[in-house]
């Protein structure tokens, strides 16, 4: 290492002339080393293969380094997140019951005594999960008035989901302050840690702050994405003779628009779905039954205010005007189907 | 999903165009069909993206050509060997087949309005038509109609 030092040092030196001349060299003691030994190549490759050999580093957590200063991390979390957390509850919704049930064990072991001051993050895990649950869907309901209670469900599981919920801690953070007994912490971990912030922030600001907080981190993750993608209807032609028949209209008629290539194998079909000599929607496929469907299914985009090109969610200053009734439910899709449809 | 992916299905269709080459310049009418086969007129065209259309064309063997040209032309396709020569101009009269005419979803204009023959005007018609003059009763008049295939 020293002779590759000395190498840079003169060759530093070589180029800067003007220090070499201000008196400053005079204390340093260069020695010119020119070019590369014989032994280097074999030695260097040699460090070479051993490393490959050794395999990759195993991922350590943060805490692993000497300068890990938990603290001051768990502080900057707060103000990342611009959100005044007590420090204690932040501490406490990022650890879980295994860092305490493996700390006894440990401390067991080393006669410490099993006494742990440490608090787990069970109360607050459950505390946000149904904050979270109950604003997710009240928004959801606000935001989609004609969306039938199915489709918010769904859309709630999927943005409540574990490796959703997981994706957003990790892009917050906060995967080197958990405390577990699992290194990298895993998905349900993630999940029910993020959870937990939300329940310790309800606990401290209040249901306002946190309310903006799913609004911000958790909602906003239904940006460019399609609502039809998250809820699946089963047998979209039956419920839209349902809506049909509960908004009176008359019978549904499906009408070919528009075929070509019919003899080839990319043939494509365009549908349209009509009801009183009104086109309720169109859809296309390879084949007419698909065509069919898929016509259906845009009708019932309209009929449920899910279409493509609708304005977008409110969030920000407009999300956070909102007035959100907490009470109301939407219509059920069962409300729309026939006795002989739900058997 | 599924509503992207009859999206991407309906936009990457090929389509099949017909153009009816009755009295029509086929020069004139080459840059309307290359058009459609390189799928010029899409919103998605780009020359790596593969897009064209199919084109049927029908009655090939009543274009128009200018004076003398359905004797003269040659098209350029000699290839520089020994024996290859310039071919002729050749149109296929047979009748597009059924299976390819039940794939045609359009027509492409056609470049030329098709002018109407003295023959297809009935003799109602043709009485009523305001005269300048009244030909001599020695008169004998050009034939009207179409000509008769040389042999």
């Amino acid at each position: 290492m020293a002779q590759s030092g000395y190498r840079i040092l003169s060759c530093f030196y070589k180029t800067n002339s003007r220090l070499l001349n201000s008196g400053f060299t005079d204390h340093v003691f260069v020695t010119q080393v020119r070019g590369r030994k014989r032994w280097h190549r074999s030695l260097y490759k040699a460090f070479y293969w051993r490393r490959i050999e050794q395999g990759p580093e195993p991922e350590r957590p943060r805490s692993a380094w000497i300068n890990w200063n938990y603290d001051a991390e768990i502080f900057a979390l707060g103000q990342r997140l611009k959100e005044d957390f007590t420090e204690t509850t932040l501490k406490r919704a990022l650890t879980h019951s295994s860092y305490i049930q493996k700390e006894k064990v440990l401390r067991k072991d080393l006669e410490m005594g099993d006494e742990v001051h440490l608090e787990d993050n069970c109360e607050l895990v459950k505390k946000g999960e149904e904050f979270t649950n109950d604003y997710v869907k009240a928004y959801l309901r606000h935001s989609f008035p004609a969306l039938p209670e199915e489709g918010i469900c769904s859309i709630s599981e999927y943005l409540q989901s574990d490796e959703m919920l997981a994706e957003i801690g990790r892009n917050i953070g906060i995967k080197d302050l958990i405390l577990c007994a699992e290194f990298p912490p895993s998905t349900a971990t993630l999940s029910q840690s993020l959870k937990a912030m939300i329940g310790g922030l309800v606990q401290d600001q209040g249901s306002h702050t946190a309310e903006h907080f799913v609004q911000d981190f958790i909602i906003t993750m239904m940006v460019g994405k399609d609502v039809m993608e998250m809820w699946e209807i089963v047998n979209p032609m039956g419920v839209l003779q349902s809506v049909i028949q509960k908004q009176q209209h008359g019978d549904i008629e499906s009408r070919l628009l528009y075929e070509t290539g019919a003899n080839t194998v990319l043939a494509t079909y365009m549908v349209g779905v009509y009801s009183d000599k009104k086109l309720l929607g169109k859809g296309y496929g390879e084949t007419l039954s698909i065509a069919e469907e898929m016509a259906a299914r845009d009708a019932l985009r309209k009929f449920f205010g899910i279409t493509l090109n609708q304005e977008p969610l409110p969030f920000n200053e407009d999300g956070h005007r909102l007035e959100i009734d907490h009470r109301k439910i939407n219509a059920s899709i069962k409300d729309y189907l026939t006795p002989s449809q739900l058997q | 999903m599924a509503h992207h992916r009859v999206q991407q299905w309906a936009t990457f269709a090929r389509q099949w165009w017909v153009y009816d080459a009755t009295w029509q310049c086929p020069f004139r009418s080459a840059p309307a069909i290359i058009k459609h086969l390189q799928g010029k007129h899409k919103p998605i065209y780009h020359p790596t993206n593969d897009c064209g259309d199919h084109v049927v064309v029908i009655n090939s063997k009543h274009i128009a050509m200018e004076g003398d040209l359905w004797r003269t032309f040659k098209y350029s396709h000699h290839t520089g060997g020994k024996d290859s020569e310039d071919p002729d101009l050749e149109t296929f009269s047979e009748n597009v087949p059924d299976e390819i005419l039940k794939n045609l979803s359009g027509q492409i204009q056609q470049v030329m309005t098709v002018p109407k023959g003295i023959h297809e005007y009935t003799e109602e018609e043709k009485a009523e038509f305001p005269a300048l003059f009244d030909w001599p009763q020695d008169h004998i008049m050009m034939r009207s109609g179409p000509s008769k295939p040389k042999q």
